[in-house]
């Protein structure tokens, strides 16, 4: 069984204000040798009006490519993506084009997001343009958002190459919020840049989403930046969703050995040197399709059970509430962060 | 080949100036000392100047940077007026380095095995035999699976972490006294930054060599080395034991850097301190403090040149009110 084969059921019900739903979604590429990358292996997810959902996990595990089919950038092999309440998938021409004005998305690196040969006022209106706005509201709309990015006076007839990679990044973050998008996808957006200059960012972003109503997925591997940003976080491995929940919970007691490893392996500052879990090995090829649990191979609670039967993703608390609920996918959930609070390290961890 | 342990300092700097051209210096009046077996944490933003420290010590600035420094010593050896001869007889023998992307620091299209053996044929430390049969013992050394396997891969054909463990074997391949290691684990994952982060502890305890860690990451700081330096516009501003100068930042400067980061016990979804501004040529160029623009607590004293200060025993830093402001709040280190 995989995750594909799930009903639907463990959608909170009553609880959506859901601005986009992802159903099932996969996504599969052809690689080398007739194999087949399954990048995302089935993904159900909700993202709900006025939130920060939080996607965290390592290189490789679907997340961006998870971004690009929320923006309908690319369309997913199976599955169905419903935003406002409308089937996005079916749209095409000119309503996929309105469409697009409601989703937009900042990308990490502004040196590769922002064309070096257009002047910023260009940049920022393309998408506005691109939306059949008329020239002049276009500029007006532009401007307007490079002052609510807090862009130096005069930004709008200079080239990138003339801005730090602070200001660059905001300057991608007008253009994002141009179009006065409902959601806007947030690429590890202040991995490129300098800790003291990430909180200007972070600051920018929370200040912009009270401001403007704005919903948020916002994609990092930085726990910490997501557990700062976040309402709800989604942890994925090898192309699933291995666990997602209000971010109080699943970063304080996550219920998944891979979450409870992810948030050891961190090095915090305020912790300093403390108890962690090193997971050996690297995660699997997604090129393989494993019958069982994806993260299995470096799990040290695995059992016969999760090398076999993939489990499926439940919700794991009774409150029926608005937040959509905590829910896991595993066999045995809560026992690693319990052996780690217990001192109960597994074998491959050390005291340093 | 056993390990030896090393009873000399890996690094000994003293008054350390880095300059290009005429223009402002770009490192200046640095001392650094890592004892054998030591992990010293040099942290700071891009432009501190800590990269430059980091190539300076293993003689490999450009020509047309001018590096001065009352004094030199890399392991047992004064390279202060060394010339290139001179620090081929040095690195990857008594010093070696740790690059960022593991991939561009790997040849693609030499066997992993032949790139580590190469250390020690280049440096004449053994025959081509003994050099192959030290290359799988160091594979085993940074704990690579199948090393007789591994040994005859090229680069391309591993991941990200294993072959960053390629380039610490190299590293160690000729038991140098210190190794350099330029932000090791930033294109790494955090799971696989773990084991690479545990591999050099473990390799500096095994092998006694010193480890010069440069990183922008205060976690990966605070969870590998003994002391810590933090750099500022080409100075050290604050040195100590890492746990010490993260809880208690004496320079204004540490404690905004703290101060802005997310952490686990900061407040989730509200305003993080900013440093106000950035740094400008002018700061560099002064005599006084070179924060002191955009400093909370700057008075007019701050324009006197400042020196590194004891405030605790084992903890300097480079402010001349380090003892009678108090930094350890969040809020108050907003600029």
């Amino acid at each position: 069984m995989t995750l594909t084969d799930l009903e639907p059921t463990q959608r909170p019900e009553g609880a959506s204000d859901a601005l986009m739903m992802l159903n099932g979604i996969r996504q599969e590429f052809p690689a080398a040798g007739g194999r087949t990358v399954h990048a995302l292996d089935g993904v159900t997810l909700e993202v709900q009006r006025g939130e920060t959902l939080g996607i965290v996990g390592e290189s490789g595990c679907g997340k961006s490519t998870l971004a690009r089919a929320a923006l309908l950038l690319r369309k997913p092999t199976a599955g169905e993506i419903r935003f406002g309440g409308q089937d996005a998938l079916a749209m095409r021409g000119g309503r996929l084009r309105a469409h697009r004005r409601r989703a937009q998305m900042v990308f990490q690196d502004p040196n590769d997001s922002l064309d070096p040969r257009y002047k910023v006022l260009r940049s920022v209106m393309e998408p506005l343009l691109a939306a059949g706005v008329p020239r002049k509201e276009a500029k007006d709309k532009a401007l307007a958002a490079l002052e609510a990015v807090g862009a130096p006076d005069g930004a709008a007839d200079r080239f990138p190459h003339e801005f730090s990679g602070g200001q660059r990044q905001r300057i991608a973050i007008a253009r994002a919020i141009a179009t006065e998008p409902e959601l806007v996808v947030l690429d590890e957006p202040t991995s490129a840049l300098d800790v003291s200059i990430q909180a200007q960012i972070l600051n920018l972003l929370l200040e912009l989403q009270e401001s403007k109503k704005l919903t948020y997925m916002f994609i990092s591997h930085n726990l910490a930046v997501i557990r700062h940003l976040s309402h709800r976080v989604a942890v994925m491995y090898l192309g699933r969703i291995v666990e997602v929940g209000p971010a109080s919970q699943v970063l304080a007691d996550p219920l998944h050995p891979y979450t409870a490893a992810l948030l050891s392996a961190v090095p915090d500052p305020d912790a300093g040197k403390r108890e962690r879990i090193i997971l050996q090995g690297d995660p699997p090829s997604p090129t393989q399709r494993v019958p069982g649990c994806a993260f299995a191979s470096r799990c040290w609670l695995a059992t016969e059970q999760c090398r076999t039967e993939a489990p499926p993703l439940v919700r794991t608390d009774a409150a029926a509430d608005s937040t959509g609920g905590h829910l896991v996918a595993c066999h045995r959930p809560g026992e690693g962060q319990e052996a780690l609070r217990l001192g109960l390290t597994p074998a491959s961890s050390t005291t340093v | 080949m056993t390990a030896t342990i090393a009873t000399t300092d890996a690094l000994a700097v003293e008054d350390l100036t880095i300059s290009y051209g005429d223009g402002t210096p770009v490192v200046s009046g640095v001392d650094l000392r890592v004892g054998p077996g030591e992990i010293l944490g040099v942290i700071g933003e891009s432009g501190c100047g800590k990269s430059s420290i980091g190539f300076a010590v293993l003689g490999l600035l450009p020509a047309v940077a001018r590096v001065d420094a009352a004094r030199l010593d890399v392991g047992s050896r004064p390279m202060g007026d060394a010339d290139e001869d001179d620090w081929n007889q040095v690195r990857g023998r008594v010093a070696s380095m740790v690059f960022q992307e593991p991939m561009s620091a790997l040849n693609p299209c030499m066997r992993v095995g032949a790139q580590i053996a190469e250390v020690l044929l280049v440096h004449g430390l053994a025959d081509k035999k003994a050099a192959h049969a030290r290359a799988l013992e160091l594979l085993r050394l940074v704990q690579v699976p199948e090393p007789e396997l591994r040994a005859k891969q090229f680069p391309h054909q591993m991941s990200g972490g294993m072959r960053q463990r390629i380039v610490i074997a190299m590293a160690l391949a000729a038991n140098p006294q210190l190794l350099v290691a330029d932000e090791p684990t930033t294109a790494l994952d955090v799971t696989v930054q773990a084991q690479i982060l545990d591999l050099l502890d473990r390799m500096r305890r095994e092998t006694g060599a010193g480890v010069l860690l440069i990183s922008h990451d205060l976690g990966v700081i605070a969870q590998t080395c003994d002391r810590v330096v933090v750099m500022y516009a080409g100075e050290i501003v604050e040195e100590g034991e890492p746990g010490e100068v993260l809880a208690n930042p004496s320079h204004s400067y540490t404690a905004a850097l703290v101060a802005s980061i997310p952490t686990t016990s900061s407040a989730p979804r509200e305003d993080l301190p900013m440093i106000a501004g950035g740094v400008r040529d002018s700061d560099r160029a002064t005599a006084g403090c070179r924060f002191a623009a955009r400093c909370a607590f700057a008075t007019e004293g701050c324009a006197s040149p400042q020196t590194l200060v004891e405030v605790a025993p084992a903890h300097t830093a480079r402010c001349w009110r380090s003892t009678e402001l108090d930094l350890t709040t969040r809020t108050e280190a907003t600029a």
